[in-house]
């Protein structure tokens, strides 16, 4: 017996193909599959095409359960661009892949640690709101943070 | 790439529960959705899951009085117990004089408790938060201290309630009436008197008592009237409640001394230890020492405890347990006051030195927490502060 291959389209509407055994492990493609046999292309309206070429490689992979943590950890940090990692976690979020997701937000976390508040907001495009003031007080109670 | 888009809440929750809490610190200026996001106590028990999780450590504190030495540092759980150089630890209760140093109770979600140890009792306690370097000095109990006296603390959390409580028993006259108990509560600020059960009048805990906090509940070793049956005492935290756990039925009857509670991983521990040094044996001074540790596999259930370390050195006192890690290994103050770490493999490295004898040491490791607790009481840790509030206790 052939095994099943699913097709999933990027935002930009390429598709890709994945073995059906292999996709399943977003939780967001097993309940498709469940609901209604997910016979035709599956729509991913937020992932683009180099995002999801990178979740298919994810899925892809032939680890054994022991490395498989090792594995996403050498994958996340294979892929250091920080734009490139939220769009990863973004992608991985929507299909449920709990483990990609983790992998990629602590890796964020890891090259974000050391930013000053103006590249912090620039790296996870958050909006300042906070006037010169309020960011004085704060700066004032823990001088040494800063 | 494209047009920025806003990033969905998930994703910024999760880097920022994965975050040292210096860099959180710092970025509660960042926006207001930050600001309230970090400071809410959901957030908090997050962060303290997940970067404590990814990132195992202990805490070493290492006091020598005599020599008027103490500093405190954070270890890696690895195989080396390797120190952590990019994590300094200012350590702001520095001895000021071998009657004036502090003691550490016990800690719980990164909060690390202490009091004072001068001698007749412990009327002085301050929770201090290392990793956001926060402080909170409680008022004086109710039942200060007098020359007859002892005191016994608890230190934990209440999840019920989001708050952390201190746990104070004064037994007054060498331990013949029943201890006065009182509770502090950070929320309320104030120590209040709770009910000690009268059929237990006569529950000792020996002076030189530790304690543990887990499963929502502080943990002693105690005793009945004549030293002759031992147990667990418990107080819970949340309901405030005294309640008992059988020890094993080897421990029931050692001495006291003999026997601390302890935490194992997650789990409900006792150590035994049982040390001699030059004691004559037909005219030849001789030494040995016996480590037994058991784990309540299942909390509260007396039949789960498991012995898992049974150590005897025939020729040799190895010196006092401080901890035992996950993976098997002992870390022990030796005679002359070196922490030294056994791994299971036989091999021993030394984290501190001592100065031939240790009698004068104080020793202390712990797993520790980078945590956000405290952050909305208290104040900042200054050196000179502690001291001073002590000199006006002394």
């Amino acid at each position: 017996m052939s095994k099943k291959t699913l097709t999933l389209m990027s935002k930009d509407k390429q598709l890709f193909n994945i073995e059906e055994h292999l996709a399943v492990q977003s939780v967001t493609i097993r309940n498709m599959v469940k609901e209604d046999g997910a016979s035709s292309v599956i729509p991913l309206p937020r992932v683009d095409s180099e995002t999801l070429a990178l979740v298919i490689e994810y899925l892809n992979r032939q680890q054994a359960p022991e490395e498989d943590e090792d594995y996403v950890k050498k994958f996340v940090d294979e892929r250091g661009e920080i734009p490139t990692l939220l769009e990863l976690a973004q992608a991985a979020l929507d299909l449920d892949i709990k483990k990609l997701m983790d992998a990629a937000c602590m890796k964020v976390a890891d090259l974000i640690k050391d930013f000053t508040l103006e590249e912090v907001r620039e790296a996870l495009r958050i909006e300042n709101d906070r006037t010169p003031e309020e960011e004085k007080a704060i700066r004032d109670e823990f001088q040494w943070a800063f | 790439m494209a047009a920025q888009l806003v990033l969905p809440d998930e994703i910024i929750v999760e880097i920022l529960s994965m975050l040292p809490a210096k860099s959180l610190l710092r970025w509660r200026s960042v926006s207001k959705y930050w600001l309230n996001l970090i400071s809410s106590t959901k957030f908090k028990l997050m962060h303290l899951r997940n970067f404590n999780q990814q990132n195992p450590r202990y805490s070493v504190r290492h006091l020598d009085y005599l020599a008027s030495e103490e500093w405190f540092s954070l270890h890696f759980d690895d195989e080396a117990f390797t120190l952590d150089r990019n994590s300094h630890v200012e350590f702001p209760f520095n001895i000021t004089s071998v009657i004036l140093c502090f003691r550490i109770i016990g800690c719980c979600n990164g909060v690390v408790c202490l009091c004072d140890e001068n001698g007749s009792g412990s009327d002085m306690v301050i929770l201090w938060n290392p990793s956001i370097r926060r402080k909170l000095t409680l008022p004086l109990p109710n039942f200060k201290s007098i020359k007859s006296s002892f005191v016994v603390l608890g230190f934990g959390y209440d999840k019920m309630s989001d708050d952390y409580k201190v746990v104070r028993l004064a037994y007054n006259d060498y331990g013949f009436t029943g201890p006065r108990v009182e509770v502090y509560a950070v929320k309320t600020g104030i120590w209040r008197k709770v009910m000690f059960p009268h059929g237990w009048r006569r529950f000792y805990i020996h002076y030189n008592w530790t304690q543990v906090f887990s499963n929502g509940c502080v943990h002693w070793i105690a005793s009945d009237s004549n030293w002759s049956h031992n147990s667990i005492m418990t107080f819970d935290i949340t309901t405030e409640l005294f309640g008992e756990i059988p020890l094993p039925v080897d421990l029931v009857k050692e001495h006291l001394t003999t026997i601390m509670v302890s935490l194992v991983g997650e789990s409900l521990a006792v150590t035994y230890y049982n040390g001699l040094i030059n004691c004559l044996v037909k005219g030849k001074k001789m030494a040995s020492s016996t480590y037994k540790i058991w784990v309540m596999k299942e909390y509260n259930n007396p039949t789960s405890w498991t012995l898992i370390y049974n150590m005897h050195f025939p020729d040799a006192d190895m010196g006092k347990p401080l901890k035992l890690r996950n993976k098997g290994d002992m870390i022990m103050e030796s005679r002359d006051g070196n922490i030294i770490v056994y791994n299971c493999s036989g091999y021993a490295s030394c984290i501190c030195s001592g100065h031939e004898s240790g009698w004068h040491c104080r020793n202390y490791v712990d797993k520790y927490e980078e945590s956000l607790a405290l952050l909305d009481v208290g104040h900042s840790v200054s050196d000179e502060e502690a001291m001073k509030a002590l000199m006006m206790i002394g």
